[in-house]
């Protein structure tokens, strides 16, 4: 279909509008909102969709405001084959009318104009394309389908192959439940085949659970069997082993009688052995005593020989030790004597040297004295005040400044002089002053100076002030000096410097003084010193009265020492030489004692062997008494013979004995007692066990074990069959989905190339060359592919999306058109969320589709569409259009 | 002379696992109805007794119920003495059936256990010469162990065994096999006069004398028997016997096996599967083969659905392998499918006829295209 021309008249804020639209190509309608710019839209619709006769609010509310006027909206317009011109009026003097140009011309009005309109229609125009094309402002973000028959007959055509028909989609759905019923979308089997392929699992194992039943039962028969069978084994094996046990039993007991045998034969020669034994230690015995007799005897001798020859050794020795100990008593002598003479010598020695000493000690005490005297003169010196050097020269200072005030008061005083005529007494400021005659008192006037004679007058003489001031200083400075002599207890400078030098040469001498006490004392007292020049005078007056009068006294110190050191030389020799004696006395004493004991010793031996020797001759008597030699002789002959012939008689017991092998005999019954009595173990066990098993048995018998796995067995058999069946039928739905699915993937894919090409053919020139997209079952873009990177429909930005709405409808559009169908694209106010550089290229994008459809695009931004190149600029004002501006070669009709 | 039934594999307990949960109590039921159906029939001839050569139950581990009511079944005909031999499917071991205390607490007076080898005195002159089964494994010939010092002394021995032949089974291994020579031999020197076997449940006569029998199961219990369903009536005289097979089963197995290429075959198979006779008590196994088209399967289908309602048991015609089933060229036309479902129903086409049609692969593809069939139908 295309609209070539549409008129509105009383239609909202339009008194009445034509406008002139360009059969191919765009054709834009600028207006602002007011002047109906999107009547045109709405009119199109409703003159198709409303009868003249409609009281719809949809019809009244395009009636003007305050007007009762009648809306009109005529259309022309091409469709299929037809050009018609269409028309209605509603609400008053509603009116349709109808006026076919082509292909045959036809005039009809009323229901039977509006009828064959809707007839017409139906047979040319896809009236969901009619609305699919339509693009609204700020709309259709969200996609709608493009699965509509004109763009499937198109896209059909276009491919050169069938489109499915709905009985392929209704068959494709049933595919898919079917599949569905076995299938979970993950992949895995349903929950029915999941459940059913568990109960056969189940069946199975109880299947098995009973024939290890029966499998147990049938074990435990042929266990009965074979106990049945052990037990006639072992009833007799039993037999046999009794009987062997018996036998062994009569040999055990003929051993038992050698056994006796023996030991008999034994007790015997035990006897006989004793006696041989006893007589041949007499004859050995006999035999030793005499040897021992002889050999005394010799010994005897051989100690006598030796006590003999030891005799003159012992005799040289004693004398020997006699001359020793003769010369040792005189050395012991002489000893005591040098002793003796030494001691005196070193107490002379000490008398001559405390009698120096005691001179010393004097000679230290008088100088301790002396020191101790000076000493307690100076401090007598140092005891009154002390003046120092600096004292003296504070003295000295005030006396120059008292000298030089006294200086400058004379000079610059004023001065009272009185003269006496006669013998007088006056006072002069309180003193009194004889005066004789002629005599002559000069006072300085200071200040005020009173001179009185008394009973006569009174004169006071007053100084200035400069003269008052000099007498103050010289006030002060005797003030000061008298305060100073004061201080230190002098009368004037003379004494204290005359004192001060007494100090200081007491002060030296009480140091020297010090120092030579500390020299005399050192660690004494006066008076220590004194107590020992008592004592040493003592002790040699003691020692003068003692002291026997010879040897003389030496005469001196050195005379004592001399006399000592001979003293003691002397004496060392002396001790030397009792040393020397003391060990050559002890030497033969020790040779004497040696030779003494071995004379003892010898006698000692002598005195034995001759004991010994009687001892041995006594006991040889004593037994030849008893038993005679000869007696000896023959009894060892005769028990010798009875001997040997015992130990034959026992060497042929043991031997028979031995040849019984009683051991073996004895492990053999061992062995075979066991053996009966393991036997009898194994009758009673296989019994026991025979019992146990029969109750067993007994039990599982009546459990009807055989029924049951029938039972268990069909039960198995028929889920396993169903399952089977069913497992069967989830192949084949599984295979059928996948056969279809894989096939209508390929047919769709095909089918949707054109479709998808053209839209990316439109895109490209919005999105660059580089642009790909995917579109899904509807046939909307499902994905966008810029530079290889792939993005959802839904997380494009609104501008985009919006693009692709366009670009859809534009593509759409073009393929239908294609073939002579097809609709307008009627775009109100779209694009809002395009920027201008997009804007730009989506102009590009029209006017490419324009050239194989109809575009009509209403908009109040006349410059938002300027980049669409040939294009019919229609401009509405109001009241109607203004001008038609066509830009570029003009396409209107 | 005497008259005595000799009739074995009684198998009682036996199940079937193929038989439906109502076909598998009546035919058990028909097999003890069978035990009873032998002593009125022992009565009627006149039988001195009845002998069962072994597997009187198919277990030593069968369950109670089965045999109480075999006692009970037994205990019917007092007049008849049952002499029962345990055989190889219930041997006299410790397990045994015949020594439980259900079997001896309810064990009728004219029911006898032949529980020691040798002979037993059963009428006036008559001894059964019992050859039991100690076990399941025996290491000898029992019949030979029994009747081996027995003397030809004018007194009627009639062998109860039970086994496999040499005859018939020749496995020189099997040390318990009975040696058909060694027992001839006794017949000869008259020893003994008949030989009552059990083990083959097919009636059959053993040797050229007449007098060494396989009685038979007395209901049938496989499909491999060729005579089952009798038991016989024995008259032993001093020169020889007479043998008279009576059929007392009700149940039969039929195994058939049929090709299946189109209509002419499937009306064949019914007619079949129409003419079995008792068809309550017939348990019909099917091999079939051979290749069909949608609509014919359908059929086929169909078909087996009704005679499964009406046999006691059908079984085998599930088996996808050795039945193909492909659509034909106007199965397919009527699918009426184009682009995509074209070519996908062209893809399992090709997996489906394959050279390898035989494979999981094919089956799965085959699979597929019957339910694409069944979806298309519910879609259009």
């Amino acid at each position: 279909m295309r609209i070539t021309r549409v008129v509105l008249e009383n239609y909202r804020g339009v008194d009445e509008c034509r406008i002139d639209l360009a059969a191919e190509g765009v054709t834009i309608i600028e207006g602002e909102n007011e002047v109906g710019k999107s009547s045109l839209a709405e009119a199109l619709h409703l003159v198709f969709a409303y009868a003249d006769s409609s009281k719809s609010s949809a019809v009244k509310d395009v009636q003007p405001v305050h007007r009762d006027a009648a809306p009109r909206v005529e259309v022309e317009l091409t469709t299929g084959p037809y050009r018609l011109v269409y028309a209605k009026r509603w609400l008053r003097r509603p009116e349709t009318t109808l006026t076919v140009l082509e292909p045959t011309r036809q005039q009809l009005t009323g229901r039977e104009a509006h009828d064959r309109v809707n007839q017409i229609l139906d047979e040319t125009l896809d009236r969901d394309l009619w609305d699919a094309l339509r693009l609204e402002q700020g709309g259709d973000l969200v996609q709608r389908s493009y699965v509509m028959p004109s763009l499937s007959r198109a896209l059909e055509a276009a491919v050169g192959a069938e489109r499915t028909g709905h009985d392929e989609d209704e068959l494709w759905h049933r595919i898919v439940a079917e599949r569905d019923r076995y299938w979970m979308a993950n992949g895995r089997p349903s929950t029915e085949r999941a459940r059913l392929a568990e109960r056969v699992a189940t069946a199975a194992a109880v299947v098995a659970e009973v024939e290890t039943a029966i499998r147990d039962v049938e074990a435990r028969t042929d266990e009965m069997a074979r106990l049945e069978g052990a037990a006639v084994e072992l009833r007799t094996a039993q037999v046999d082993l009794l009987r062997r046990e018996a036998e062994l039993a009569g040999q055990l007991e003929a051993v038992a009688e050698l056994r006796r045998t023996l030991a008999h034969v034994q007790a015997e020669a035990r006897g006989t052995v004793s006696e041989h034994e006893r007589w041949t230690e007499l004859h050995a015995s006999r035999a030793a005593v005499v040897a021992a007799v002889e050999q005394r005897r010799t010994n005897l001798a051989r100690s006598e020989a030796a006590l003999a020859e030891s005799e003159p050794a012992r005799a040289e020795a004693d004398r020997q030790l006699q001359y020793l100990v003769e010369l040792r008593a005189a050395a012991a002598d002489a000893l005591r004597a040098a002793e003796q003479v030494a001691d005196q010598a070193a107490a002379d020695t000490t008398y001559r040297r405390r009698q120096i000493e005691i001179e010393q000690f004097k000679e230290r005490l008088e100088r301790v004295l002396a020191a101790q005297a000076a000493v307690e003169a100076a401090e007598e010196v140092l005891a009154g005040d002390r003046v120092s050097a600096e004292t003296v020269a504070a003295i000295e200072a005030a006396q120059i400044e008292l000298a030089r005030a006294e200086a400058v008061a004379s000079a610059g005083a004023a001065t009272v002089t009185a003269v006496a005529h006669t013998d007088t007494t006056i006072e002069v400021d309180g003193e009194t002053v004889s005066l004789s005659a002629q005599g002559e008192h000069e006072a300085p006037v200071s200040a005020t100076t009173q001179v009185v004679v008394p009973g006569v007058i009174t004169l006071t003489v007053r100084a200035g002030a400069e003269a008052q001031a000099l007498a103050e200083r010289l006030e002060r400075a005797r003030h000061e000096l008298i305060r100073l002599c004061a201080r230190h207890g002098v009368a004037d400078l003379a004494e204290a410097r005359r004192t001060s030098a007494a100090q200081a040469e007491a002060e030296r001498v009480h140091r020297e003084a010090q120092a030579r006490l500390s020299e005399n004392l050192r660690d004494l007292t006066a008076e220590g010193l004194a107590r020992k020049i008592g004592a040493h005078t003592g002790r040699l007056a003691d020692f003068e009265a003692e002291r026997a009068a010879e040897p003389t006294l030496p005469t001196d110190l050195d005379a004592a020492q001399e006399a000592e050191a001979g003293a003691q030389r002397h004496l060392a020799d002396q001790r030397a030489l009792l040393a020397h004696v003391e060990r050559e006395v002890e030497e033969a004493f020790a040779r004497t004692k040696e030779v003494s004991i071995t004379g003892a010793t010898l006698v000692e031996r002598v005195n034995i062997d001759r004991e010994a020797f009687a001892e041995a001759e006594r006991e040889l008597a004593t037994g030849r008494g008893e038993h005679p030699d000869a007696e000896i002789a023959e009894s060892l002959t005769r028990t010798g013979a009875a001997r040997q012939e015992a130990d034959r008689r026992l060497a042929s017991a043991t031997s028979a004995l031995a040849e019984a092998d009683p051991d073996t005999l004895q492990a053999i019954a061992t062995n075979a007692r066991e053996a009966r009595e393991r036997g009898e173990a194994a009758i009673r066990e296989n019994h026991d066990q025979r019992q146990r098993l029969v109750s067993v048995i007994e039990h599982s018998g009546e459990q009807g074990l055989a029924h049951r796995l029938d039972q268990a067995v069909v039960e198995a058999d028929r889920l396993r069959h169903e399952a089977d069946r069913l497992e069967a039928r989830a192949a084949a739905a599984k295979l059928l989905h996948d056969t279809f699915e894989q096939r209508r993937a390929d047919a769709r894919r095909k089918f949707v190339a054109p479709f998808r090409n053209r839209i990316e053919q439109l895109g490209k020139l919005v999105f660059g060359p580089t642009l790909q997209v995917e579109l899904d079952e509807n046939l909307c873009v499902a994905t966008r592919t810029l530079n290889d990177v792939t993005v959802a429909y839904d997380q494009l930005s609104a501008g985009a999306r919006e693009q692709f709405g366009l670009i859809s409808r534009l593509a759409c559009a073009s393929l239908v058109s294609a073939d002579g169908g097809g609709a307008p694209v009627v775009l109100d106010d779209a694009l809002g969320w395009t920027d201008p550089r997009r804007l730009a290229q989506m102009a590009a994008a029209i006017s490419v589709a324009s050239r194989q459809c109809q575009v009509i695009v209403l908009t109040c931004t006349p410059g938002r569409f300027a980049g669409v190149g040939a294009a019919t600029v229609v401009r509405l004002q109001p009241g109607g259009p203004a001008a038609d501006e066509p830009r570029g070669p003009s396409l209107t009709a | 002379m005497v008259r005595f039934l000799h009739t074995a594999d009684w198998q009682l307990g036996m199940t079937r696992r193929y038989l439906g949960a109502d076909a598998q109590p009546r035919y058990s039921a028909a097999r003890v109805e069978a035990v009873r159906t032998i002593g009125s029939l022992a009565t009627a001839a006149r039988c001195a007794f009845v002998v069962v050569c072994g597997d009187v139950f198919e277990t030593n581990q069968v369950e109670r119920q089965v045999v109480v009511r075999a006692l009970d079944a037994m205990a019917a005909t007092p007049e008849i003495t049952f002499y029962l031999l345990p055989g190889n499917h219930d041997p006299l071991d410790a397990a045994s059936v015949f020594r439980s205390p259900t079997f001896t607490s309810h064990q009728p007076p004219n029911v006898v256990v032949l529980d020691t080898p040798g002979p037993v005195p059963v009428a006036p002159g008559v001894e059964l010469v019992a050859a039991p089964w100690a076990s399941k494994r025996p290491l000898a010939d029992l019949v030979a162990t029994a009747v081996a010092d027995l003397p030809a002394d004018g007194t009627v021995r009639i062998v109860a065994g039970h086994g496999a032949v040499d005859h018939l089974s020749p496995e020189t291994s099997n040390p318990a096999i009975i040696q058909v020579r060694d027992a001839e031999a006794a017949l000869a020197d008259g020893r003994v006069h008949y030989v009552a076997l059990g083990d083959r449940h097919s009636t059959t006569s053993i040797g050229g004398t007449g007098r060494i029998w396989y009685a038979g199961a007395p209901e049938a219990t496989d499909f491999r028997e060729t005579d089952p369903g009798n038991v016989l009536v024995v008259d032993v005289h001093a020169r020889g016997a007479t043998v008279e097979p009576h059929r007392v089963g009700t149940w039969q197995f039929v195994k058939h096996d049929a090709q299946l290429t189109g209509e002419a075959d499937l009306d064949v198979l019914d007619a079949f599967l129409d003419g079995l006779a008792n068809k309550d008590r017939t348990i019909v196994r099917l091999g079939l083969v051979g290749q069909l088209s949608l609509a014919e399967k359908a059929r086929l289908d169909h078909l087996l659905a009704h005679h499964k309602d009406l046999l006691g048991s059908l079984e085998g015609w599930e088996r996808r392998i050795d039945l193909v089933v492909l659509p034909s060229e106007r199965d397919y036309g009527d699918l009426e499918l184009s682009g995509f479902a074209q070519d996908a129903l062209a893809d399992l086409r090709a997996r489906a006829e394959a050279d390898t049609a035989d494979t999981a692969d094919a089956v799965v593809a085959r699979d597929a295209l019957a339910l694409l069939f069944r979806l298309r139908g519910a879609a259009s």
